[in-house]
């Protein structure tokens, strides 16, 4: 169904933000399932656990599921871990932190 | 931290004892194997200072070889809070890296890294305010069904009142996880629709099938559920909200939980 779409990722699997909660909740010390995401691309929100995630690569990728742009990026290496958020504008924990 | 090297417990007292732990991997014993189908099992785990849970909210495992290469899977938790134990319920990928050492290898004493729990969007709690009189949807692909099982559980053991209709998405009748226990849930009031998409055992009435508006309609003409829960395959939840969608549903309604690629469920 969203094969084609994301062709260049085929070999990946496609989950949405529950998948990757643990490894995000880890870093910010904090449940982000819950946290409202502002895509830089396309403007539209959404909570983390809406949106698009592809495991299995060299780290985990989250994607808008409105434009599919890339929102966070985060991987782990022998130096240490790598988190990249240029994609999105803000992030609003609500729940309490 | 160097890979594969467990968090001893200790070492995250200074983050409080109960939001920083969730954060930490923990050693859990298996104490307790339960078939659960054809190629599921449940797997009942000890595992020391768990912090406790909410129904819908998952844990990492982590599998390390002795060469260090090392392996994570997430599991939705399989039974309400209980103390020190923890349940999962693993489905069978006979292709994968991790389910079966969870399905046919690992024996009872056998301990594995798990981290938890994990989540708070995807949970169902009795007595949610802006859930109200209900009622409340479940639609499960296959393995999707644990946690929403785990959420019936939850219902049942608060004596909850809210309705509850629980749509069940399956190949055939080996598939079936939880027979017995959807039996009971049925005979205490539970709304449970089987729907076989390939194989349709005998004396059920409804035709092998994919998923269809029919199967998630309320009762009562015009009513809408004020909470949906899907869980399972990619593909599966996509057709479940497409589905929803044209049903009326907002999209603030619905919370999903995807476990695996588009599946067949
Ligand atoms: C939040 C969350 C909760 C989950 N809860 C459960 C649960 O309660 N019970 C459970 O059994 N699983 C659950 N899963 C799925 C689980 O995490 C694993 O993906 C699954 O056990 C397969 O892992 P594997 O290592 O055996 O297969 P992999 O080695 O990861 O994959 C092997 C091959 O099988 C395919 N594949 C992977 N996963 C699936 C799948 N689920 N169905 C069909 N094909 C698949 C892959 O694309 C690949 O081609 C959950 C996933 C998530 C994200
Ligand atoms: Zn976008």
């Amino acid at each position: 169904m969203t094969s084609e779409r994301n062709a260049h990722t085929s070999d990946r699997m496609e989950l949405d933000g529950n998948a990757a909660a643990g490894d995000f909740s880890n870093i910010f010390a904090n449940d982000v399932t819950t946290v409202t995401i502002h895509c830089d691309g396309c403007g539209a929100e959404q909570l983390f656990a809406q949106a698009r995630v592809y495991l299995g690569g060299p780290g985990t990728v989250l994607r808008c599921r409105g434009c599919d742009a890339i929102l966070a990026r985060l991987a782990r290496t022998p130096r240490g871990t790598w988190l990249d958020l240029s994609g999105s504008r803000t992030w609003m924990f609500t729940a309490p932190v | 931290m160097k890979s594969g090297t467990p968090v001893t417990e200790d070492n995250d007292q200074r983050g409080g004892p109960t939001r920083g732990s969730t954060r930490l991997w923990r050693k859990g014993t298996l104490i307790g194997l339960h078939s659960q189908s054809q190629h599921s099992r449940t797997l009942d785990l000890k595992v020391p200072g768990w912090p406790g849970h909410r129904p819908g909210q998952h844990i990492d495992v982590r599998l390390t070889a002795p060469d260090g290469y090392s392996a994570q899977r997430s599991y939705s938790l399989a039974a309400p809070v209980d103390g020190n134990s923890v349940s999962i319920t693993v489905d069978l990928v006979p292709s994968g890296e991790v389910s079966p050492y969870l399905y046919a290898v690992m024996e009872i004493c056998d301990e594995l890294d798990i981290r938890g729990p994990i989540g708070g969007w995807f949970v169902w709690e009795p007595g949610e305010p802006e859930i109200g009189d209900g009622p409340v949807m479940l639609i499960a692909g296959g393995s999707g069904v644990v946690p929403l099982v785990t959420m019936l559980r939850a219902w049942r053991q608060t004596g909850d009142q809210t309705p509850v209709i629980l749509a069940y998405s399956l190949r055939g009748p080996d598939d079936l996880m939880y027979g017995r226990e959807l039996n009971e849930l049925r005979a205490v009031g539970v709304d449970i629709r089987l729907i076989y998409t390939r194989t349709v055992p005998d004396a059920h009435r409804r035709v092998a099938g994919r998923l269809g508006l029919d199967d998630i309609a309320i009762p009562a003409t015009g009513q809408r559920a004020e909470r949906v829960y899907v869980c399972g395959p990619a593909g599966f939840v996509d057709h479940a909200t497409a589905l929803l969608c044209a049903a009326g549903y907002p999209d603030a309604a619905i919370r999903t939980e995807r476990f695996g690629p588009s599946g067949a469920d």
